[in-house]
């Protein structure tokens, strides 16, 4: 589903971010993206979207090299990914309904069944009542949620999540998990970016280490 | 993203932009009133200069001393020129008649008048109006002719006229139009800057590229239409009292009236031309602002 080969990321400033990283990820699994803050984490799944692109080797999206993608296909490529983001990036200018709502009319659903997948996405990660609120009045688990229903609603193959415990109290953080867990379970690959061991250590997933930007641990499915 | 959805979209982002909205409308309308006045003018002008030209004739008064028959055998002389699109004889007793048509609503005028105090006189039209003076030349030197007249400088002088208002014209809204180009610019601008945050979410879930810019297209071509729309208002509302101004200054020349169809291809070519100065206006600013 996601291959990394031999892929380095340097910046012009000549941080280097990833150096010479290899693994693969295959359809259905959940995979923890651990190292400290700064190891090159959010490079690595900024780098499968392409919002990033590699100063070597190759990544690969459900086989395709994701350097093949022109500019105007990367929509097609994001689409198939669902991504929750550290900072939530909800839109408070529009209600939790709204936010979700967003992400399918990007990719050009009918009107008419966007409001039955919104509310159901919303069920699903518990924010039925919330719909319309905005965000500013939502906790930070909350706002997690919605990010996240945001991130599933159009039915993505692959979910990533850039620290999605690092911005809430550990109680909600684990309800943020278990539901990830869970949407695993449905069959979608899910990728979490995390500096929180315990998170880690307590799911027992696979688990790909990287520190400065070098590969560590896990490039084999060895979980 | 459908039709109606962009339309959604560009309605709130214009609603949001509030006085840059106003502001935007207010100067592309001013483009647009003075451009339709610029149009109607230069309308006008080859309208009357149209009229001044196939009305440039020569007329030549003869002396009471000058008999009929020697006048029209001058006349088949100059038909025979080949210069000239017509000759018309005005005797004196016609020459009457036409006095009293453009007098007949004051009779004070017309008491006791005789045509022996008209000149006989021939009507000369040229083919060409550069030949107006020769044919004046041949005229001045037949016996008899008391008086050569013709409006050549008339013609010259109004024709220098107009085009000193078409070229001013042009260049103003030149002038104009660029200014509406940049207060689309800095207006669009500004809404997508407002925006940015919204836009980076809309890249990161696949929004596609039209999806994204078309809204902001839209509200360029909006303030585009809507001042087409408006000046078209005023114009219309303005005509009735411009009209009369441009019937008294060229008094006798037949002024063809604004009709609705009129109005509405006035109303087309503006509604087109903000279409695009609005678009063009969006489309730098999403050049410039909006890379995705």
């Amino acid at each position: 589903m996601i291959v990394f080969e031999n892929v380095s990321k340097k910046y012009p400033d000549g941080t280097t971010a990833l150096d010479e990283i290899n693994f693969a990820i295959k359809g259905g699994e959940f995979v923890f993206i651990t190292g400290p803050s700064g190891a090159g984490k959010t490079s690595l799944l900024r780098l499968i979207i392409k919002e990033e692109v590699p100063t070597q080797g190759e990544v690969f999206v459900d086989e395709d090299p994701v350097s093949n993608i022109k500019s105007k296909d990367i929509p097609n490529l994001r689409r198939k990914i669902g991504f929750v983001f550290q900072d939530f990036k909800l839109l408070n200018s529009r209600t939790v309904f709204e936010n979700v709502a967003l992400t399918l009319e990007a990719v050009g659903r009918e009107d008419s069944n966007i409001k039955e997948s919104v509310m159901e996405v919303l069920s699903l990660v518990g924010l039925s009542e919330k719909a319309m609120s905005f965000p500013d009045f939502l906790s930070g688990g909350e706002k997690q949620r919605v990010a996240i229903a945001r991130a599933l609603v159009h039915e993505p193959k692959i979910l990533l999540a850039d620290e999605p415990t690092g911005m809430i109290d550990p109680a909600t953080g684990w309800e943020i998990i278990n539901l990830l867990d869970k949407i695993n379970g449905w069959g979608t690959t899910v990728v979490v970016a995390t500096h929180n061991l315990d998170v880690v250590s307590a799911l027992n997933k696979r688990n790909i280490k990287i520190d400065k930007g070098k590969l560590l641990k896990g490039n084999k499915n060895e979980s | 993203m459908n039709l109606k959805k962009v339309v959604k979209v560009m309605l709130t982002n214009v609603k949001r932009s509030g006085w840059s909205t106003a502001t935007s409308v207010l100067v592309m309308t001013l483009t647009f009133f003075m451009a339709s006045l610029f149009i109607i003018s230069a309308y006008i002008s080859n309208v009357v200069l149209g009229y001044l030209e196939s009305k440039a004739q020569i007329t030549a008064f003869f002396k009471d001393s000058a008999s009929e028959e020697n006048i029209l055998n001058f006349k088949s002389e100059l038909e025979q020129t080949n210069l000239t699109a017509g000759v018309v004889y005005v005797s004196k007793e016609e020459a009457l008649k036409i006095y009293m048509g453009q007098h007949k609503s004051e009779p004070l005028l017309l008491e006791s008048i005789s045509s022996s105090i008209f000149p006989a006189s021939l009507d000369v039209r040229a083919k060409n109006i550069k030949d107006l003076p020769n044919l004046a030349g041949l005229l001045e030197k037949v016996d008899g002719v008391e008086e050569v007249v013709y409006y050549k400088d008339v013609i010259s002088t109004f024709q220098k006229w107009a085009d000193t208002i078409k070229y001013a014209g042009v260049f103003l809204i030149g002038i104009l139009a660029l200014i509406s180009i940049l207060v689309v610019l800095v207006t669009v601008s500004s809404v997508i800057h407002s925006k940015k945050e919204e836009i980076v979410v809309m890249r990161l879930i696949g929004a596609s590229d039209w999806y994204i810019r078309s809204p902001f297209l839209a509200q360029g071509v909006f303030y585009g239409v809507s001042a087409a729309l408006l000046s078209t208002i005023f114009i219309v509302v303005l005509l009735p009292f411009i009209y009369p101004y441009f019937n008294n200054v060229f008094s006798g020349i037949p002024i063809p009236a604004f009709t609705p169809f009129t109005v509405l291809a006035l109303l087309g070519i503006e509604v087109l031309f903000g279409a695009f100065l609005g678009a063009f206006g969006s489309i730098v600013a999403l050049r410039k602002y909006l890379k995705l």
